[in-house]
């Protein structure tokens, strides 16, 4: 089984420090972290090579080369390959460009099945797997919790998804994309001792635009559909907080935001 | 030896219940709080002892080690186990761990003359208690205190939190006894002070175990006068003007209980909220009023001084809560040792060290350097800091403190992450001249550089060991290093 | 008159006209003309607002069948050329969308919360960085306008006597054989706190009132969970203490009752986007990063806020 495993690294959010002033992240110390989602993805792939030695699997991530770091600890598991798509061109990228850049890199690429997380901690948008799955016209299925190992080839995969409501069994015919839910219970294996000294850049390819050849206006910033304008302090949703006491009002204040971000 | 013989020999010497030979025990007395993560998750590399003892008299400690030294027995000190360098880990196959557990009896309290003697296996808390019923406190404040006993915070030469004001254990400790390997118990009187020859209190103090083991102290006490505590704390910019203001406050001859300067990362650890992301300085201020105000109002100008520096105040109250919540219980250690079995993480690892004044925020900076340069691991650090918590009239001491993130198999977690950090704060330590080790003790793990940390007066030590040790039974790799315990470290 | 067409939220299917308030929000009500693409359950209630129904033949068969959703919305389309295509924020919907958006090259904003109007431009609301961060988000592209909406923010007030909108009915377009489903069942309560999406944690300051908790829990579809203090004091098991070295949990909404806020036990909160305290002490640590404070007595206040829930419901 060929299987690719798109993942993204963002800020970590637990050590979260955000500028209003500059609308953006100020990081006591710059550490990015694998998605949660992606990490339940990909230790589901180490699992499948786990059982099958023979399966062969790429990671694939579309970010700026600060991430060299993090791909080359990905490498030290048993993954076999490594693809970066980064160009200052995709800079800026919303999720319709972003999933333009990833499209295209994977329909030059041979595979049984795309393995993805299900929403991005940073942005949550949760677009990015189903537009990929739109481009390369294949099936997709989002928040799966697992995926049966017993029912799982180059021909099907049987995966059970939790919506809000339910939890279903799905059977989905491969290639198709197959984005995991976060899952705290996931972990990915240890590298042992001798990987982590290993020098495994030769397992890396960085992939510009030069290889992609996208045109300018439909990557980046240019290629965005969607723009952030700013970052909001609206009253009655701020993150600056709102003390009340337990009177009457105090109460009715609390019952008012639980209702306005729909906990009621 | 055999095995059995010396079990046989045990059984003769002591009673049934003075031995312990319960697998479980024996294995959380292989090492410290050095491997507590491997410890956790049952992949510790060194043999566990054959057998825990409880002695009940100094006679039954003579009785044991010289047993022990007759039939080169290793013999490894054991009282609070709180130890976090590997003191108490063992390395030999054949180890006895003499612990204090029955030598619990606080033998005299006398607030006449100020002075209190225990036994080694009381707990600091305990005397504390006790003393705190009348208005004394010992003045002795590790973090450890709810769990620490006396001989081994005699042992480590440990240090408290407001050892600013009282000092360190050495000015406190008045005599104490202990006994040697080859069987001598040797008390030394409590006097205020003598000049009787070079002062062999100090053999005992700070021999982490490796000459003598300690069966009883007697230290000073103190009067305490809580309702004058005064706490000050502030947000600076930098940990530069931390270290001045210390040093402005230490230098012109004030002694506040607790003076400390955390770095950012350390601070947020503690301070998260009210740090702001920037360094914290504080101060705690105790004793007789009037000394109070004038420590209060001396901290207030040094802070002026250095105004440029200073960003804001913070409220008081906030210091005095931290205060409140600071030290370990043994619920903090088993919660920990809990957490370790599940998670890859563990509560962080710390190295500190001590220098003069101009010194210590050069040792900071290049630390800070070579780890973010150098250390291929940089990317799993969680936290990375440090703090400067015991001042002196010329120095101060470096909490260097770290976490991260365990990507490795437990077994591998030291090699990976600890050490190569270690060595490069202790290099860049020795290297500026300073002190590899200010409280904490060599224990095992810092052992390749004593002879560094010493220089020429190593001569001095290396002649006590043999002086005292001959046999080299006396908790083997800690303090001098053996080439046989290098497979372990 | 601005066109928009909603797809029926069927996991919440009164939910559906909810929806409107957004087209309502773009357009104004006197310029909105509605559709509904309906799976399931077209009854009164739930159509009620909307100008025109499209009633889909079988619909419970098709509910799940992304792809076939897709073709159905972009005939639709094509036929009346939609200002807006509003899609609800749930399992299918985050599916379709997505796809839509590709096939109709248009940008796509995703949960929104809000809409704000500024200087002219429509900015719609969603949050980031787990909650963190509100932020305003403008669409770059052409018509159609195409959003998926967070789902129990949004209500639909009725104004005035129903209209009966028009019924039209379509044929689902035949399900790809290359997908099926083979079972469905409801999703049962896991009792594992690293599940719930809603956390109410008793510490310390908690032990009075550890049975409220659990009344206050139930009332905000959560579980239990609880501080080192509460486990250590016996009222807890330690499988529900929240912290580094207990479990490590990310709720969308935590509600700290006497909860101080030591760095061990907030480290165990990974990503939560509504942090909410009842504390005695507004300074106590927790304060800082809470969204919502409740000074005082935590007794007090859970007992107002369950009579104030329960007087809503």
């Amino acid at each position: 089984m060929h299987i690719i495993c798109l993942v993204k690294f963002v800020p970590d959010v637990s050590a979260f420090n955000y500028d209003y002033n500059t609308s953006s992240m100020v990081n006591t110390h710059t550490k990015m972290v694998l998605n949660p989602d992606d990490v339940h993805a990909l230790s589901f792939a180490l699992q499948v090579k786990r059982k099958w030695p023979e399966t062969y699997l790429e990671v694939v991530s579309m970010a700026s080369p600060s991430v060299t770091v993090y791909m080359h600890d990905l490498l030290r598991l048993s993954v076999d390959k490594g693809t970066l798509l980064s160009d200052p061109l995709y800079a800026g990228s919303d999720t319709y460009a972003t999933s333009e850049v990833l499209g295209t890199y994977l329909k030059g690429q041979h595979y049984d099945c795309i393995i993805t997380g299900s929403r991005s901690l940073d942005g949550a948008t949760s677009q990015v797997p189903a537009q990929i799955a739109q481009m390369l016209g294949l099936d997709h299925l989002l928040d799966i919790t697992e995926v049966d190992m017993n029912h799982l080839s180059s021909n099907e995969a049987q995966c059970t998804v939790e919506t809000d409501t339910e939890i279903q069994t799905w059977s989905i015919q491969m290639p198709a994309v197959l984005s995991f839910a976060r899952n705290s219970r996931a972990k990915l294996p240890y590298p042992t001792f001798e990987a982590l000294q290993k020098d495994v850049s030769g397992k890396l390819f960085m992939i510009s635009n030069q290889d992609l050849g996208l045109k300018r206006d439909s990557v980046g910033l240019e290629g965005s559909l969607t723009k952030v304008v700013h970052t909001y302090e609206a009253e009655n949703m701020s993150r600056a907080k709102t003390v009340v006491g337990v009177n009457d009002e105090g109460i009715d204040l609390l019952v008012q935001f639980l209702e306005k971000r729909g906990y009621l | 030896m055999r095995n059995e013989r010396i079990m046989e020999h045990l059984e003769s010497m002591l009673e049934p219940t003075q031995i312990n030979t319960d697998a479980a025990d024996l294995y959380d007395a292989s090492a410290d709080r050095y491997k507590k993560y491997a410890k956790a998750r049952n992949v510790l590399d060194v043999p566990p002892p054959l057998a825990i003892v409880y002695p009940k008299s100094s006679e039954q400690v003579s009785d044991l080690l010289v047993f022990c030294n007759e039939n080169l027995i290793n013999v490894i000190p054991r009282a609070g186990k709180t130890a976090t360098e590997g003191g108490l880990e063992n390395w030999k196959e054949q180890t006895l761990v003499i612990d204090t557990k029955l030598l619990d009896k606080i033998i005299k309290i006398d607030t006449y003359n100020m002075q209190a003697t225990v036994q080694a296996g009381v707990p600091l808390q305990e005397l504390e208690d006790e003393l705190r019923k009348e208005g004394f406190t010992t003045g002795h404040s590790p973090q450890s205190k709810p769990v620490a006993k006396f001989g081994g915070l005699v042992a480590t030469r440990s240090i408290g939190q407001f050892s600013t004001l009282y000092g360190a254990i050495e000015d406190m400790v008045v005599g104490l006894e202990c006994v040697f390997a080859d069987g001598h118990i040797c008390k030394i009187k409590n006097v205020p002070r003598r000049s009787g020859g070079p002062d062999i209190r100090h053999i005992a103090i700070g021999n982490e175990g490796t000459l003598c083991y300690i069966t009883e102290v007697t230290v000073k006490i103190f009067k305490i006068y809580p309702e004058n505590n005064t706490f000050l704390g502030y947000l600076i910019h930098d940990i530069d003007t931390g270290i001045k203001v210390l040093r402005e406050v230490m230098v012109n001859g004030f002694r506040p209980s607790v003076a400390r300067t955390y770095s950012e990362e350390d601070a947020a650890q503690h301070f998260y909220h009210f740090h702001k992301g920037h360094c914290v300085l504080l101060f705690m201020a105790e004793g007789p009023d009037l000394i109070v105000r004038a420590t209060a109002k001396a901290i207030e100008e040094a802070v002026e001084k250095f105004q440029d520096g200073i960003i804001e105040q913070v409220d008081s109250k906030h210091i005095e809560n931290w205060f409140n919540n600071l030290n370990w219980s043994q619920q903090d250690i088993d919660d920990e040792f809990e957490g370790m079995k599940e998670h890859d993480c563990h509560s962080g690892f710390t190295t500190e060290i001590s220098a003069d004044w101009e010194t210590i925020p050069k040792i900071y900076y290049s630390v800070m350097k070579r780890v973010r340069e150098e250390y291929p691991r940089a990317h799993d650090l969680t936290m990375l800091g440090g703090h400067s918590s015991h001042s002196y009239i010329n120095g101060t001491n470096m909490y260097f403190v770290y976490n991260y993130d365990i990507r490795c198999a437990p077994e591998d977690e030291m090699r990976v992450y600890h050490h190569p950090l270690q060595r490069i704060i202790v290099e860049e330590t020795l290297k500026l001249g300073g002190s590899m080790c200010h409280h904490h003790g060599i224990g095992k793990f810092r052992n390749e550089w004593t002879k560094q940390e010493h220089g020429s007066a190593y001569y001095m030590l290396e002649k006590l060991k043999e002086a005292f040790d001959p046999n080299g039974i006396m908790n083997f790799g800690t303090i001098f290093y053996q080439e046989a315990g290098a497979k372990y470290q | 008159m601005k066109k928009t067409l909603v797809l029926q939220d069927t996991e919440h299917p009164h939910r559906s006209n909810a929806l409107l308030e957004v087209a309502f929000g773009m357009y104004g009500k006197q310029h909105s003309e509605s559709w509904l693409l309906c799976y399931t359950e077209a009854h009164d209630s739930i159509l009620e607002g909307f100008d025109h129904v499209v009633v889909v033949k079988d619909g419970y068969q098709a509910v799940n069948d992304v792809r076939g959703i897709c073709t159905s919305i972009l005939s639709l389309y094509d036929e009346h050329c939609f200002d807006s295509i509003l899609i609800p924020g749930t399992w299918v919907g985050r599916m379709v969308a997505p796809r839509l958006a590709k096939q109709l090259k248009v940008g796509l904003i995703a949960e929104i919360n809000d809409i704000q109007k500024k200087d002219g431009t429509l900015e719609f609301i969603r949050t980031a960085y787990s909650g963190n961060v509100l932020c305003g988000i403008s669409m770059q592209s052409k018509s159609p306008v195409l959003l998926t909406i967070k789902g129990g923010i949004f209500s639909y007030k009725a104004e005035g006597a129903p209209k009966a909108p028009t019924l039209e009915y379509i044929a689902a377009p035949t399900p790809s054989p290359t997908m099926k489903c083979l079972k469905r069942s409801p999703l049962e309560q896991s009792y594992d706190i690293r599940d719930s999406e809603v956390l109410v944690s008793g510490g310390g300051g908690a032990k009075k009132v550890v049975l409220l908790l659990q009344e206050l829990a139930k009332a905000l579809h959560g579980q239990v969970s609880a501080s080192r203090k509460l486990v250590d004091q016996g009222l807890a098991e330690r499988n529900i203490q929240v912290g580094q070295s207990g479990r490590v949990v990310n709720p969308k909404l935590y509600v700290a009752v006497g909860i101080d806020g030591a760095i061990q036990h907030v480290e165990g909160l990974r990503d939560v986007e509504t942090i909410i305290s009842i504390n005695t002490r507004e300074d106590a640590p927790i304060c800082s990063i809470s969204d919502f404070v409740v000074v005082g007595d935590a007794k007090i206040c859970i007992e107002k806020l369950l009579k104030r829930i329960g007087a809503d419901t």
